[in-house]
């Protein structure tokens, strides 16, 4: 037999919310966000397997309702489905909502598409007093249809052996018969084209957007053919005579005993969307997100601190005396431990937000935010990249592609780098640190309030800047919000602890090496310096006020004294222009490198660090003026080219930029001078 | 024959039985969404919260008693009775 040199490669499609990525994630055992909140796939993902000896590629595409677009991660969905080519697709149903399901699952049948069908979630389905009849299911539709319940890994194998065996299968019959005022066009395009598919070429009247290829269609179907065929109303037309059908279908499949116990979903939304309740419940999961970020935190990072000091130290003493062993424990050591510690911080943070999403409660916030946000031309669902953006703002600003409106979208991409984002905590924790003395009111410490107000201050000007940008973008297409409020669901609580381990290693291995390159510049450009002597090419081992970076520091004074900086805060500003993250990195590497400075933790060393006129080198002033300065700052190169790919614009990707750091600079120095 | 009288989603009253008769796009204003999510003529629905200032609209509808959320201004392209 021949082996097919091409790699089989299949699709998963379905509703949002059915299960999909958790299937995928069976399937591929392959590191995936599974969510319960419609748009977490937010672009396709790929992964494999191997069954019985065949490689077999996966392809998670995003959730959609219908072929037919409304926002960015549904037309990513139909192009690749129409466009890409592929072994075939594994639909999968919800067995809860069979109804919604068989309605995509019936247009890619008459496109063509060699499909199977799996209905996902019959467990929940059972529990609601639903009892779908599979085999008839599959003789109505005449498709291979298999059960699963993909959380529990049932049903997983039948779907692999479908598809090694290729059990794929093309409608013979359509489901949708073409409306009798367009058949003359269709077949007049079928006639005059090598496209024989009429429902494929219904389609491209139908979609407001071009979804497929037929060559020469625009000679073919002339204006004054698609003056009477708005494409809307055919979509509408399509999607009320496919329901009359599908219900029939259900109604044959379907055998539902009265259900008269209330389900969790019901009992949990009486409060969680409660007038009051709900507002309270949300603002209290977010207090207790931020306050577990500090303080389960606290111990972990003792422990790297301590670990670190105490390496540096060791290989101080180790190594023999010369260039490397300063490049190690005082360049690496110090760099990487001090963006190690906070590794903590970022993992429970995400953890949390991780639960959120998956329980389904973010469509409730969702819900509840709507009304809030739309003053400030944002979506309710601008609220999910928000708070998203507290962890990152890449994957946050991703998550905006399922908000339909293009006005609204641009917003939320434009605003979301002012949540305070996990790399900002670094800098937040040993500033706050710094100035705020340990102490408590009633209980609460000074510092988780500092913290507090940090955030706030994130939000409240990712609003202010929405409320700007809001008269100054232009649009005609109307807002809408028609969002499904998916069941709850029991998290997966170890699945999501294993993908955040993996995420906090993405972050201290990316942050590592630039930390990591950034420590050894900074110690070649401390080591060496300008030469002192005649006979001199470079001066070695110089002391960090002569060296090479001591002067790029003075340079740098000038532009950022008056907003109550030294030159290592400059250098700080610099190397961080990158990331963030880097900015304790290098005061750390910076500290070390100093043999003046003291020894022990850096912030001790910061806060013992004195300018020549005996004043703090941390003042309050000071302090306040750094928070400020990265509260605001875009600071981030990796935001700034996701936020060129989502908004294909170079002018609002500059315009973010430049806006960002003008508007930090320019509030740090009149903080400083204030409080100076 | 008594004259049904005809509603709008937007203000149909809260944890009362409707069902759904139509809409009222003529200009088609209507986001597609509202059908493709299966409210459909003759659907039966209950509204069961609004969030605050009016806010959207959280709807239980069909038989699968699916749950969404929808704004005032897409609920009142809907036309609704109250179902016996």
């Amino acid at each position: 037999m021949m082996q097919e040199k091409k790699q089989k490669q299949i699709l998963l499609v379905g509703n949002p919310n059915v299960g999909k990525s958790t299937l995928f994630n069976v399937l591929c055992n392959r590191k995936q966000k599974t969510g319960n909140y419609a748009g977490v796939t937010v672009a396709s993902h790929s992964g494999n397997y191997i069954y019985k000896n065949e490689e077999i590629e996966v392809i998670d595409l995003p959730g959609s309702y219908s072929i037919y677009p409304t926002s960015e991660d549904e037309a990513i969905f139909s192009r690749y489905l129409i466009q890409e080519d592929y072994s075939g697709v594994v639909y999968i149903a919800d067995a809860i909502h069979m109804r919604r399901s068989l309605l995509l699952f019936q247009q890619i049948q008459d496109l063509g598409i060699p499909a199977v069908l799996v209905v996902n979630q019959v467990d929940e389905a059972e529990k609601r007093g639903i009892k779908i009849d599979i085999s008839k299911l599959s003789e109505i539709l005449n498709i291979p249809v298999f059960e699963t319940n993909a959380k529990n890994n049932v049903g997983i194998e039948t779907v692999r052996e479908a598809v090694f065996n290729n059990e794929f299968k093309i409608a013979e019959t359509n489901s949708f018969e073409i409306p009798l005022e367009q058949k003359a066009l269709v077949y007049k395009v079928s006639s005059n084209t090598s496209e024989k598919n009429l429902y494929k070429i219904w389609t491209l009247l139908a979609a407001d957007t071009y979804l497929g290829k037929i060559e020469n269609i625009h000679e073919i179907i002339t204006q004054e053919d698609t003056k009477c065929s708005v494409p809307k109303r055919l979509q509408i037309t399509e999607t009320v005579r496919r329901y009359q059908n599908i219900d029939k279908i259900t109604s044959e499949i379907t055998e539902k005993k009265p259900q008269l116990k209330e389900l969790l979903t019901e009992k949990l939304d009486k409060i969680l969307v409660h007038k009051v309740w709900g507002y309270l419940i949300f603002l209290l999961i977010l207090l207790l997100i931020f306050q577990s970020v500090f303080f389960l935190a606290e111990y972990p990072m003792t422990w790297i601190e301590d670990f670190f000091t105490w390496l540096s130290a060791f290989s101080a003493d180790h190594l023999p005396e010369g260039p490397v062993n300063s490049l190690v424990s005082s360049g690496i050591i110090p760099g990487i431990g001090g963006i190690l510690v906070f590794a903590p911080q970022i993992g429970i943070l995400l953890y949390f937000l991780y639960l959120l999403e998956d329980s389904g409660y973010m469509a409730r916030v969702v819900f509840l935010m709507d009304r809030m946000l739309r003053p400030f031309g944002l979506n309710g669902k601008s609220i999910v990249p928000l708070v998203s953006g507290t962890a990152c703002a890449i994957p946050a600003i991703m998550s905006t592609r399922n908000i339909e409106n293009v006005k609204e979208r641009l917003i939320t991409i434009l605003v979301t780098p002012f949540m305070t984002c996990s790399a900002r905590l670094p800098i937040y924790s040993i500033i706050i640190g710094l100035i705020i003395p340990d102490e408590n009111f009633y209980g609460i410490k000074y510092r988780a309030i500092a913290l507090m107000i940090m955030y706030l201050l994130g939000f409240l000007m990712a609003l202010l800047s929405s409320f700007i940008l809001k008269s100054f973008i232009k649009t005609k297409i109307k807002s809408f919000l028609v969002m499904d409020l998916p069941t709850y669901k029991m998290p997966l609580f170890g699945y999501d602890f294993k993908l955040v381990l993996g995420k906090v290693w993405e972050f201290i291995s990316g942050a590592g090496k630039v930390i990591f390159t950034v420590s050894i510049i900074l110690w070649a450009l401390s080591y060496f310096g300008p030469p002192q002597h005649k006979n001199e090419i470079l001066a070695t081992n110089s002391s960090l006020d002569h060296s090479y970076l001591g002067r790029i520091g003075r340079t740098m004074e000038p532009a950022i004294a008056p907003l109550g900086y030294d030159w290592k805060m400059g250098i700080g500003i610099l190397t961080s222009f990158a990331a963030r993250e880097v900015f304790v990195g290098t005061l750390s590497t910076l500290y070390s490198l100093d043999d003046e400075a003291p020894e022990g933790k850096l912030i001790e060393k910061m806060r013992l660090d004195v300018h020549p006129t005996g004043e703090k080198v941390f003042s309050f002033a000071t302090g306040v003026s750094i928070l400020i300065f990265y509260a605001f700052a875009m600071q981030c190169i990796s935001t700034i080219a996701v936020v060129y790919r989502e908004t294909r614009s170079l002018k609002w990707t500059m315009l973010q930029t430049v806006s960002m750091t003008f508007l930090a600079y320019f509030s740090a120095l009149i903080v400083y001078q204030i409080l100076k | 024959m008594q004259t049904k009288h005809i509603d709008k989603l937007c203000c149909f009253p809260k944890n009362k039985i409707g069902k759904i008769l139509g809409y009222d796009n003529e200009n088609l204003q209507m986001p597609t969404k509202i059908i493709e999510m299966g409210l459909l003529p003759e659907t039966t629905f209950r509204i069961l919260y609004q969030a605050p200032f009016n806010g959207p609209l959280y709807i239980e509808y069909g038989s699968d008693k699916t749950r969404i959320a929808l704004r005032e201004a897409e609920a009142r392209f809907i036309q609704v009775e109250v179902s016996e």
